[in-house]
């Protein structure tokens, strides 16, 4: 009886899981091998050797590339300011930068229409101030790249907020007392302090970009990157293996990336 | 030591400028859509034919039933989340060789799909139960997998941070069943982190787009997919009207979970 409750505790998620879960995931990675003739790695290879595939995936590593690197270095600045400086208004402050992590890709998308698009905000001031409007970036790679900045930036504020506001500002002090000066104490000491933090943000914030559908999906015409081509192989090309095979590369890196980033965050 | 003042005046104004101006990257577009959503007509300017309520009349009209489709899947998630992720996360916190190996495998696979990209998980369904996409039921078990995770750490990061195991030892050696002491001792005790969990489960859940867009079909459409479907195809009034009433929820909803974070942390 007893052995019976306890399995009654736990038995739903399992069924749960192990049917729509586990049994899809792996016909997914089962499918990504099925070739012509049996079980191949072609669906694999074709992703580099397929020029189309390897454009899309080119597009995708630098955008996810530049978009984490200017991630990283606004967020760090912004978050160093936040932990540093109390002023009144700082917690709603905090949470009006930090409320777009909670929006869904296509309304991020829709922010950055409304930034710039031909009648969006940027356009519509640069009409006004020099008579012909700039900045109708949206539907381009421009606009995937402010999208991709418009959800990784709060995001990263938050978790190197996190470990900024615990760094013990005395460990700096003591290494500007032996006479480091400012930059010297922020490279040598604070930097390196808060490393894994950094480390984890960036990898949330590359491997988000890098899986990232319903933004680039709203703004995407001309530039085709791994998840959108995913899914057009899928829908318009019926092209079963390859999608499979595009989506279980997505999944490894972003799982990959995921457990290194706790792996981190769990060591501090 | 002048020169070294001067640049550093110069850096400090350069980080006012940068943290203006990403402060206002993130909130203006907010702004413009809640005002954009009561223009007649955001051409050149904003609202030089100007104000309506049409735009929301027509997002009634025309996408109501996805909010309606989106209310009860996020409800129904929500409910069996709680009910499966607090059951999951108990026993598993409670038993005796919680550091086994299978436990941890066991936590690991419960918080995967957390990790795994919404379109793996989206293309892993479709393929697997096409025939279970007419009736919406997919969509909803698809929520319930991809917010599970959510839950069950809330509610596993809760049940660790005081020592439950005695509480929970000390209620049975009183005589109480599991089911018993799951519901009248520890339910109560981590409340505020369910509830936490439940609010995260409802915002992902009524904002899913990624997987939800491999699942849908055109009588069966949820809220992020209607928003879609107006952003490519209508005028940027009507997107900024239902983007509006998005916020509606989202906004209220993230102000309580930020309370209640804080007040847990206390």
């Amino acid at each position: 009886m007893k052995n019976l409750v306890n399995t009654l505790f736990v038995l739903p998620t399992a069924i749960l899981f192990a049917l729509f879960f586990i049994f899809p995931v792996g016909v997914l990675a089962t499918k990504s091998f099925v070739g012509e003739t049996g079980f191949t790695f072609e669906n694999y290879t074709a992703i580099i050797t397929n020029a189309r595939y390897r454009t899309a995936l080119w597009n995708s590593l630098w955008l996810s590339v530049t978009v984490t690197l200017v991630t990283l270095i606004i967020a760090c600045i912004i978050a160093f300011f936040l932990a540093r400086n109390e002023f009144k208004g700082k917690n709603l402050y905090m949470t009006l930068i930090t409320f777009p992590v909670s929006l869904p890709g296509v309304v991020v998308g829709f922010m950055i229409i409304i930034l710039f698009g031909s009648t969006g905000v940027i356009p519509m001031i640069t009409r006004s101030w020099f008579g012909t409007g700039y900045g109708a970036w949206a539907y381009t790679i421009r606009g995937i790249f402010f999208a991709y900045l418009y959800f990784s930036v709060p995001k990263t504020i938050m978790t190197i907020y996190g470990s900024a506001v615990e760094f013990d500002i005395r460990l700096e002090e003591a290494a500007r007392t032996v006479g480091a000066n400012e930059q010297q104490a922020i490279f040598k000491v604070v930097i390196p302090t808060l490393m894994p933090a950094i480390l984890s943000a960036a990898s949330i914030a590359f491997c988000t970009s890098m899986s990232a559908f319903g933004t680039a999906f709203t703004l995407a015409n001309q530039f085709e990157i791994i998840p959108i081509l995913m899914y057009t192989e899928y829908t318009n090309n019926f092209n079963l293996t390859i999608a499979s095979a595009m989506a279980i590369f997505i999944g490894v890196v972003c799982v990959a990336l995921t457990m290194f980033a706790r792996t981190l965050l769990e060591k501090e | 030591m002048k020169g070294y003042n001067l640049s550093g005046k110069i850096l400090k104004v350069l980080m006012y400028f940068l943290i203006i101006t990403v402060t206002a990257f993130l909130i203006v577009p907010i702004v413009f859509t809640i005002l954009g959503s009561f223009s007649v007509h955001w051409g050149l300017t904003m609202f030089d034919r100007g104000l309506t309520l049409e735009w929301y009349r027509y997002v009634f009209y025309y996408y109501g039933h996805t909010i309606s489709i989106t209310l009860i899947i996020t409800c129904c998630t929500v409910l069996v989340n709680i009910i499966l992720g607090s059951m999951t996360a108990y026993k598993l916190a409670m038993n005796p060789n919680k550091n086994a190996h299978w436990i941890k495998l066991l936590e690991e696979i419960l918080t995967l799909p957390a990790a795994i990209p919404g379109v793996a998980i989206g293309l892993a369904l479709a393929q697997s139960y096409s025939g279970l996409r007419r009736s919406g039921i997919l969509i909803f078990i698809a929520h319930v997998i991809f917010t599970f995770p959510l839950m069950f750490r809330a509610i596993t990061g809760a049940l660790r941070a005081k020592d439950f195991k005695s509480v929970d030892e000390c209620a049975a050696t009183l005589g109480a069943g599991s089911i018993r002491r799951f519901f009248l001792v520890i339910f109560p005790a981590i409340r505020v982190s369910i509830l936490s969990g439940a609010i995260n489960v409802f915002m992902t859940s009524l904002g899913e787009f990624n997987i939800t867009f491999f699942l849908y079909t055109p009588y069966l459409m949820t809220l992020p997919v209607g928003m879609y479907e107006s952003y490519a195809s209508l005028r940027i009034e009507v997107g900024s009207a239902f983007t509006t009433l998005f916020l509606v929820f989202a906004i209220p909803l993230t102000y309580c979970m930020n309370r209640l974070n804080k007040t847990k942390m206390k």
